[in-house]
């Protein structure tokens, strides 16, 4: 057993941190532990998300992390490696290990291996109720006495075993470090035996789980050790000597024969299994009825966010609060009071920071996102997305992608920035760089969404526009796939099981998006308030639009539509908004319409998307996008307009 | 049960069944005997011992086990007698039970063992069964409902491979392929996992018997 040595001394909150796999119900957990607040913040040197909140546990005020989705020992993921590297580098003084009750089978080797690793551990046993549903019960105390750890059932989503497992935590705080030390059979044992006698520097982790992770030739416990010990070589000779053949499938084995022998005694099988698969189940992931269900949940996902949203919220916001309050106010006490005219232009005027920054992001853009994040949140904890994603699977291999890039293209219809960084979750980099190139070229965004449906006139040019977009956006993907090298996707997914969201569920995830949202996306509308006014200032924007208004003119669009592919890039929609004074001004024809709209929407991603774009994949990556995106849409705008005028319209 | 513990109840079901022997409570030894009724194998009856149904059934299994891996290993694999009886006690014990009919039907439903004894008959042989299906097959291969245990998975990547095993397809378990389009949808315990084509055609199942 280990001892922590923390050098920031005693008077430090205790670190808490929640690990397991995704998808059972830790982060749920960790906003009823925390009580509502989280930061969330970025781990130094990766993309990847971690939450930070505090808890009180009885008066004692803990500070507890939400870490990434962590399946096992063997870091595979960018998740799992930085879930892994916080257990190795916080010394956190408890882990509270949260798995599925119904799938308590794959999940404890998991909690065998933490105990293994001298930490003081509890076990949330979650959602025992779907448990309960699957015709099991569960005998905890049996559990715990067998593991030899606080084992405390919950169901987070409905709040309860919350108090129970604060005060388990409390006192395993309190107490040593414990639990059940298994036998991993004599060759195993004999092994690691023989690697921890060679370990003699200080770890942060026991030195028989470092041995374990050295025998199964991680490398992430080799550079640490390498790192510690004054004569590393000792441990590389040993390791050579030592057989490693199969280390991963003895250990595997073991630990799952390990797991049944206890729940052999743990659970209770009182009634048979229900059907495995339910009615409504295969009705959504039947091709036909499925497609049918994916076209109704898009057209009530425009009506709840382009309508209700976009068009009833929005119209009130931007007319009766800033166009018909807020801005005339603020511009005629600017005019007042303030000498200069640049410093009036940056903060009101028609492109102000507060004028046209801040308008934007509250009154456009926050409402329409917050409807969408509404309507998304309902789609992800109902379980349907993964039952999208098998259903489409087969479609989007055809482009390079696996069935779960599904979750980021439909998240792309609320914003596309965020879309891009929920890439993310798509398992190799070939899959990350098609899917951020379908966002920034052809999925239009809520905002965007919304002034092009209103410009368009008519149903007939609503479908030519949506079948050339939708055509323009597969073939580009499909030549793509084909050009960007990297390995075939693959698709495995967990099929959780259906079930009715929980509004508090709903609620907390809304306003974590909405959060992130505010913090990391507006600040940039006011960035591209700042770069407009420069931009005009300067006279940049001049020169600019000089440039853009030859291909503008090619595609037969009239010169001042250049303006509006200009403020494109800063406001996604703010272009189509631009031409849609144009066409209201009775400047453009139905052809010119329908070419420029076709062409907006092809065209580059505004400039928040391009930021998260190089920030994601780099400059590389997104430069050629960004130039992609222009030519693609010129190129598709100048076909269109010819065509239309062969044909005579 | 232990390799000592199946040896005794086959031993048991032959003296008793086969040759019609009165087996007295004093020819094993008291550990063994207090170990087969723990088992529920046996029972005492005035001095003798009596195999329990349970007993009876795991016995013959047992010896037709025995027998048909004599006649595979001297007549497949060519082995002299004293090499195959020394093999055989140590294999037959290694058989999963859905191989048995698959050894069956691969010998033609052979009656007697290499020494001349009955095989007691399977469920195969009275099916006349001729032709042995492949044993492990792909994932891919199973019908909508069918069920196997994972023998092995082949896969490159190793990111697959530990998805695979977090989500508890590892070899061992019982797997359930719930539908086939337009994803394999399989059931591993509690869990439903939807794959492609591709990675469900790399996990090689041993088909179990139809539930």
């Amino acid at each position: 057993m280990h001892h922590h040595h923390r050098s920031s001394g005693e008077f430090k909150r205790p670190i808490v941190l929640l690990i397991g796999s995704p998808n059972v119900g830790k982060s749920t957990l960790f906003y009823r532990l925390t009580g509502k607040y989280a930061w969330i913040s970025n781990y130094p040197g990766t993309t990847v998300d971690i939450s930070i909140g505090r808890a009180h546990l009885d008066g004692v005020e803990v500070t507890l992390v939400d870490t990434p989705g962590m399946g096992s020992i063997y870091a595979v993921t960018e998740d799992e490696k930085v879930s892994r590297k916080m257990l190795f580098e916080t010394q956190p003084d408890l882990v509270v290990h949260v798995v599925d009750a119904s799938n308590m089978d794959r999940m404890l080797p998991l909690t065998l291996l933490l105990i293994q690793g001298g930490y003081r551990v509890v076990l949330a046993v979650n959602a025992v109720d779907e448990l309960e549903k699957l015709g099991y019960r569960a005998n905890f105390e049996e559990l715990e006495r067998r593991l030899g750890i606080p084992v405390v059932p919950t169901i987070a989503v409905r709040g309860i075993g919350i108090d129970e497992l604060r005060s388990a935590m409390l006192q395993a705080l309190r107490g040593r470090p414990k639990g059940l030390q298994v036998n991993l059979g004599d060759e195993l044992e004999d092994a690691i035996r023989r690697v921890a006698s060679v370990l003699t520097a200080d770890y942060p982790v026991s030195k028989r789980l470092l041995a374990i992770l050295l025998l199964l030739g991680d490398e992430e416990a080799l550079k640490m050790v390498s790192r510690a010990e004054a004569e590393p070589r000792r441990i590389t000779a040993l390791l050579e000597a030592v057989s490693r053949q199969g280390v991963r499938q003895a250990l595997e084995y073991r630990l799952a024969r390990i797991t049944d022998e206890i729940l052999k005694h743990v659970l209770l099988a009182v009634r048979p299994a229900p059907r495995p698969m339910g009615r409504l189940d295969e009705f959504l992931v039947n091709p036909v009825t499925g497609t049918l269900v994916l076209a109704a949940v898009l057209v009530a996902l425009y009506l709840f966010v382009g309508v209700v949203g976009a068009q009833m919220v929005v119209d009130f916001l931007e007319e009766k609060v800033f166009e018909g309050a807020i801005n005339p106010a603020l511009n005629s006490f600017l005019e007042e009071r303030l000498p200069y005219k640049w410093l009036y232009e940056l903060v009101g005027g028609d492109y102000g920071i507060v004028t046209l920054g801040l308008r934007y992001a509250f009154a456009i853009i926050l409402p329409i996102v917050s409807f969408f994040f509404i309507a998304f949140s309902i789609i992800e904890d109902s379980g349907y997305l993964p039952r999208l994603a098998l259903l489409i699977d087969r479609v989007l291999k055809k482009l390079g992608l696996s069935g779960k890039a599904v979750i980021p293209l439909v998240l792309g219809l609320g914003c596309d920035t965020m879309a891009t960084v929920t890439t993310r979750i798509l398992e190799t980099r070939r899959e990350k760089i098609l899917a951020t190139l379908m966002l920034a070229l052809g999925i239009p965004c809520s905002a965007q969404l919304g002034v092009v449906m209103a410009m368009l006139p008519g149903l007939h040019a609503l479908l030519i526009w949506v079948l050339v977009v939708s055509g323009v956006l597969m073939v580009v993907a499909y030549i793509a796939s084909k050009l960007v090298p990297g390995e075939t996707p693959f698709f495995i997914m967990e099929l959780p099981p259906l079930r009715i969201p929980s509004p508090r569920n709903m609620a907390m995830k809304t306003l974590v998006r909405l959060e992130w949202y505010l913090k990391e996306v507006i600040p940039l509308f006011v960035l591209a308030s700042v770069l407009i006014w420069a931009g005009r200032l300067t006279g940049v924007f001049d020169m600019v639009i000089s440039a853009l208004a030859v291909p503008v003119e090619l595609i037969g669009l009239p010169r001042e539509s250049a303006v509006a592919f200009l403020y494109g890039f800063f406001r996604r929609d703010y272009g189509a908004a631009g031409l849609y004074d144009l066409a209201m001004e009775g400047l453009m024809s139905y052809r010119q319409i329908l070419v420029s709209v076709v062409t907006i929407t092809l065209f580059v991603p505004c400039i928040a998307q391009f930021l998260v774009m190089l920030r994601e994949r780099g400059l590389k990556t997104a430069v050629a996008i960004f130039i992609l995106a222009v030519t693609v849409a010129f190129a598709v705008g100048y076909i269109v307009n010819q065509i239309m005028i062969l044909a005579g319209v | 049960m232990s390799e000592k513990l199946e040896n005794l109840v086959r031993d048991l079901w032959i003296a008793i069944k086969e040759e019609g022997r009165e087996v007295g409570d004093k020819e094993l030894s008291p550990y063994d005997l207090e170990e087969l009724e723990k088992a529920g194998y046996v029972r005492r009856e005035g001095g003798r011992i009596v195999l329990t149904n349970e007993g009876e059934r795991v016995g013959r299994k047992l010896v037709r086990l025995h027998r048909l891996t004599e006649r595979l290993l001297s007549d497949v694999l060519g082995m002299e007698e004293e090499v195959y009886e020394r093999v055989a006690c140590r294999v037959e014990h290694l058989i999963p039970e859905e191989l048995e009919e698959a050894v069956c039907t691969l010998l033609g439903h052979p009656r007697l063992c290499p020494h001349g004894k009955p095989i007691p008959p399977g469920g195969c042989c009275l099916s006349g069964k001729r032709y042995v299906e492949t044993v492990v097959h792909p994932l891919t291969e199973l019908e909508e409902g069918g069920s196997g245990r994972i023998s092995y998975i082949y896969v490159e990547n190793p990111q697959v491979m530990t998805r695979l095993m977090n989500l508890g397809l590892r070899p061992g378990r019982r797997v359930t392929v719930l539908k086939r389009f337009p994803a394999y949808i399989v059931q591993v315990g509690n869990t439903q996992v939807a794959l492609d084509y591709e990675v469900a055609s790399r996990i090689y199942v041993v088909s179990g018997p139809h539930h």
